[in-house]
Formats: structure tokens, C-alpha cells, sequence
């Protein structure tokens, strides 16, 4: 008797909810279900995002490192009895340098001879030294990457396709500008994610170095 | 029953548990996002640190060769390898912008001519660590010279200049004598400090300012070619001697007195290196010569003696003096000097008819003899430059 009571009570409880009631509340909690996943996605695309454009300035800053160290020193002639070209290569995708880093006189010994070039089929930057070809980076902007030279009184070499012989004796300073980017565009971004690096290397064999040392 | 009825109808619980998640969920991307901040600064206080070191690096490098390249280099072994913790000191030295940042310098000589090349190696030192570790090899360069006609090595000297017909002359002279035109321009008189330049040029009366010229010469206002410039010390000037004298074919006399009427030391077309021994020369009779010539004691020119190249005087120098002592130098006849006369002594007299040129070809004859090259110090020229990696 008192179990049929209690349900009689329930049946009668106006407490409960009613379809619309669970409809709302349905509606309600899927709108801030939507709203806290799209803001979830965004902040963990831009960390994403923010990931990816760390990574792609530490290898374009690596490459600049190497590459200013590389051709910094080009040139080495220690005994100078050396006969090579410090830069024996140069045009606005391609630089290949020389030093006798070993003192031999010659180019013999192991990173003597480097080149530098920018592959724009497959858009990396490739270093060939023994030998051996490199890709450092990949992902490079043609248009926004190139090699510029400049002369002991700042004026740009300019090259029609390479540097002449003389043009590339006068060289004091190579610019490397290098933009490298996402291959696809990114959530909540209309382009792809771009990193743009750059440095002046100042020959230190041609600048550094008194004329009247070698004999 | 009633208990029941309102857990049911409580619903705050929820708004704090939702908060929290989104709080958690912040805090999560905030955290990351910051560890990616913090990670690309470190990378970019590295790069920036590590170009410190190399710019640290880079000032040793010139440090070192200003240091070396003070007094001129005759052995790159002796003078500068063996003498490099008197020269330079010892330890890392800091950066005048920036204590944090310092280097450290060594210096070695080429196994195979140790007299002539070497290397320095500088290490710099940068925050977080930073170290970049440059090679230079150096080399004895090319003649430059020395600092002027008469060059006086000592730190206090007494001056004293007689009559108004002896010239001093700064401005390069050929072998000839004659003026070269568009030549190199040195001071007349060159010293080391200041105290000495404006000690000389007090001594010259008016009438005399005018007979010392070169470097700095004026008419209006008469400004005598005196200049304080870099150059050895005594100490420097008896080393360079003393690698002079281990040259080979150095010619070595005790003799006092020359009186013959052609004595020669040497000649144009074979310059020598002559040292005189004795304490007291005199020269009364012509004596000639060429190459260079060193005076342990004093020299006394009572006659006519031409010399081309370079004199050096361990004694005082006196030309035409009415009175002298015996370690003094004394000019007493017609001098004529075309190239450099240096002296290490406190005293200097010029007198009588005495005639110093500065002489960049009588010089260069005095670098190279028949048996000797690159007599007169030079600066260490740098030939190559290497980052070690």
C-alpha cells in the first residue's frame, strides 16, 4: 500500500523535467559544448601554429649560423702559397667558397671546398662539401630567398647569371636572405606560417687580413 | 524526503567544475605557449651570447697585434713569443663595455720559421657559457718605415741644439738627396711621450724651429716637426740591437779613431751592418757607409762623414757641441745622415752643419744586405683568419 502511495506521488510530482525543459538544456549545453571545443581547437591550432614557427626559426637560424661561419672564413691561405678563388662560384642561388683550413696550400682536406645552393624544385637549401649533398631546410620561399654580394665600399655586385672572376675577387660581404614557410595553410589562418631570416657575412680573409702579409 | 528534493534541484556545483576545466584547460595552452616562448629567448640569447664571443674574440685578435706591432718586430720568436707575458700579461681580459664578456690570447711561433711567422689564438668568452676560439696567422709584413729622422727611444731626454745651420728633416729624401715628391711625410723629431717632444721643442730657440721639419712643420705659427709617436723603448731598442748583432755578417771594430781620408763602412751598392765597440769613436778624417751602423758608445764627427741607412747610438748624441762628454755623440764636421738616426740616450746636442733626412730608400737599403733581410722592425701582418670549430 504505501509502495502504490509513493508512486501515485511521483506521477503527481510536478519536479521533473518536461520535454521542452530537456530540449533547451540539450540545446544550452551543446552551444557551450561548441563553443568550448572551437576555442579548445583555436588555442591548440595556435599552439600548433606556435610550434611549427619555433621550429622553422631555429632551422632558418641554424642555417644562417652555419653559413656565416662557413663563409666567414673563407678564403683560408695560411702559407700563402695557395693559387685557389675564395669565392669560386656565385650567383643569387649558388655560392661555392674555398679556404685551406688544413694549410696544405691546397684544396685537399675535409670542408675546404663548400657550396651553397638553393634547390627551388624542391625549395630547400642543399650544402655539398667531400662530397656529400646536404638538405638543410626545406620549405624555402624561392622568391624571398637569394644570395646578394656587396664590394669593400658597400656597393652590390650585381650578377647577370654568376659573378664574373673579377666581380667575385672584389666580394667583401655576401647577404644570405632566406624566407622558408609551411607547406599548407593552417587553422584560423588565411596563409601559411613564414619565417624570414637574413645576415651579412664579412669576409674575414679579405677584410681582416694586411695586404702586405703575404709576400 | 526533502533532503532528496533539493540535491536534485542544486545545480552550482556544475558552473565551478565547468570553470575549473576551462581554468585547467588555459593553463594547459598558457603553459605550453610559454614554454615555446621561453625556449625560443634561450635560443635567441645563445645566438646573440655566442656572437659576443666572437666579437670578444675578434678585439683580442686586434689587441694582440696592436700590442706586438708597438715597438716594430725583428724575431717573432724572440721579441714577441718569448716576451708575451711581459708584453701583454697573463689571464683573460674583459671588455671595457661589458665585464661579462672577455678573452684570452696566445701566441705561438711557425715550427718552421719561427722568426718570421706564428699564429695568435684568441678565445672569447661570452654569458651562458659562450665561447667562439679564433686562429690568425701572422706575418712579418712589408717595410713601414721607422718613426722619423731622429728618433729618440729614451722616456726623458735633455735636448740641446747649437747654432741655426745643421737641418732636420722629416720629409722623405731620395737616395740623391733630394726631396721625393708626393713622399712620406715623418716628424723630423720623433719621441716617445710628450714630456720629451714639448722638452725639445722648448730648446729650440726661434731662429732654430725652422731648421727641424717634416711631419707638423709650420711657418705660421712656426711650429717646429716634433711629435710624440709609437715606437720602442730603450729596452726595445737594445733587443732590436741585440738581434741585429746575431745577424750574420755583422761587421764588428774596436777602433777609437778614424783618420784615414776614405774610410768606408759600407756602400750603396754593398750596404753592411757595422757595429762600433769602442766607447769613445772619432771620426776626424771622410769616412763614408751604408747599411746600418751601431755605436756601442759615443761617436765624435769632427770631419765629413756621409752615411746612407741607419745609425743606431747607445750613447748620447752631440752634433757640433762646444762641449762634450765622453759617452756623447758629437758631429763635429760636415754629417750629413740621409735615412734615421736613433739613440737611446737622455742627452741629445745638434749642432754645426749636420744635415738628418729622412731617407725611405736609404732605409730599405739598410733593411736588406747581402746577407740580411728585413733588418728594421716591422709590424706582424695578419695572413689568415680562421674560426675553430
Amino acid at each position: 500500500m504505501w509502495l502504490m502511495a509513493a508512486l501515485r506521488r511521483l506521477r503527481s510530482d510536478s519536479a521533473g523535467f518536461s520535454l521542452p525543459e530537456i530540449m533547451i538544456t540539450t540545446a544550452i549545453s551543446l552551444a557551450a559544448c561548441a563553443t568550448f571545443l572551437s576555442f579548445s581547437n583555436f588555442q591548440l591550432a595556435a599552439l600548433r601554429n606556435q610550434a611549427d614557427q619555433l621550429d622553422m626559426q631555429t632551422a632558418g637560424r641554424s642555417i644562417v649560423d652555419l653559413f656565416a661561419r662557413e663563409v666567414r672564413r673563407a678564403g683560408r691561405n695560411p702559407t700563402c702559397a695557395g693559387t685557389f678563388a675564395a669565392i669560386a662560384e656565385a650567383t643569387s642561388y649558388r655560392l661555392r667558397i674555398q679556404s685551406d683550413l688544413n694549410g696544405s696550400g691546397t684544396i685537399d682536406g675535409h670542408n675546404e671546398d663548400i657550396t651553397y645552393g638553393f634547390n627551388t624544385y624542391s625549395r630547400a637549401i642543399t650544402r655539398l662539401a667531400d662530397g656529400v649533398t646536404d638538405e638543410l631546410v626545406s620549405g624555402i620561399d624561392p622568391t624571398g630567398s637569394r644570395l646578394r654580394y656587396f664590394d669593400a665600399a658597400g656597393s652590390e655586385l650585381i650578377p647577370v647569371w654568376a659573378l664574373t672572376q673579377a666581380q667575385r675577387n672584389s666580394v667583401r660581404r655576401v647577404r644570405l636572405e632566406l624566407t622558408v614557410r609551411s607547406g599548407a595553410t593552417r587553422y584560423g589562418r588565411s596563409a601559411p606560417l613564414q619565417t624570414q631570416v637574413s645576415t651579412d657575412v664579412d669576409l674575414r680573409n679579405r677584410f681582416f687580413v694586411a695586404k702586405t702579409g703575404c709576400p | 524526503m526533502n533532503v532528496s528534493r533539493s540535491i536534485l534541484h542544486n545545480e552550482r556545483g556544475l558552473a565551478l567544475i565547468t570553470v575549473l576545466l576551462v581554468f585547467v584547460l588555459l593553463l594547459t595552452l598558457g603553459s605550453a605557449g610559454l614554454v615555446y616562448s621561453v625556449i625560443d629567448i634561450k635560443s635567441t640569447t645563445h645566438y646573440d651570447t655566442g656572437n659576443q664571443a666572437l666579437s670578444a674574440a675578434e678585439s683580442g685578435v686586434l689587441h694582440a697585434l696592436s700590442t706586438m706591432n708597438s715597438a716594430g718586430v725583428s724575431n717573432f720568436q724572440n721579441d714577441v713569443v718569448q716576451r708575451w707575458g711581459q708584453l701583454y700579461g697573463t689571464g683573460s681580459k674583459t671588455m671595457p663595455s661589458s665585464s661579462k664578456v672577455s678573452y684570452q690570447v696566445a701566441v705561438a711561433a711557425d715550427p718552421t720559421k719561427p722568426a718570421d711567422a706564428g699564429s695568435i689564438t684568441v678565445t672569447g668568452f661570452a654569458p651562458l657559457q659562450a665561447q667562439r676560439v679564433l686562429t690568425v696567422t701572422v706575418q712579418k709584413g712589408g717595410f713601414v718605415g721607422v718613426p722619423g729622422a731622429i728618433y729618440l727611444a729614451a722616456e726623458d731626454v735633455t735636448s740641446t741644439f747649437s747654432g741655426n745651420a745643421f737641418e732636420v728633416n722629416g720629409n722623405d729624401h731620395g737616395l740623391n738627396g733630394q726631396i721625393v715628391a708626393g713622399g712620406i711625410s715623418k716628424p723630423g723629431i720623433a719621441t716617445r711621450n710628450d714630456g720629451v717632444t714639448n722638452g725639445v721643442i722648448s730648446s729650440l730657440s726661434d731662429l732654430q724651429k725652422d731648421n727641424v721639419q717634416g711631419a707638423g712643420f709650420s711657418l705660421n705659427p712656426l711650429t717646429p716637426s716634433v711629435q710624440t709617436t709609437s715606437g720602442p723603448s730603450v729596452a726595445d731598442l737594445e733587443r732590436i740591437v741585440a738581434n741585429l748583432l746575431a745577424l750574420p755578417g755583422v761587421v764588428s771594430t774596436n777602433q777609437g779613431d778614424f783618420n784615414g781620408s776614405s774610410e768606408t763602412l759600407g756602400t750603396v751598392a754593398a750596404p753592411k751592418i757595422t757595429r762600433l765597440t769602442n766607447p769613445n769613436v772619432r771620426m776626424n778624417g771622410n769616412a763614408s757607409g751604408a747599411g746600418i751602423l751601431i755605436a756601442d758608445g759615443s761617436i765624435e764627427i769632427n770631419g765629413t762623414f756621409d752615411f746612407v741607412g741607419w745609425i743606431i747610438v747607445r750613447g748620447a748624441t752631440v752634433i757640433n757641441s762646444s762641449h762634450h762628454e765622453h759617452d756623447d755623440t758629437v758631429v763635429l764636421g760636415n754629417a750629413t745622415i740621409q735615412g734615421s738616426l736613433w739613440t737611446g740616450h737622455l742627452d741629445i746636442k745638434v749642432g754645426g752643419s749636420a744635415v738628418i733626412d729622412y731617407c725611405d730608400a736609404c732605409l730599405r737599403l739598410a733593411d736588406q744586405t747581402s746577407t740580411t733581410t728585413a733588418n728594421i722592425p716591422r709590424p706582424m701582418a695578419v695572413v689568415s683568419w680562421q674560426e675553430v670549430m
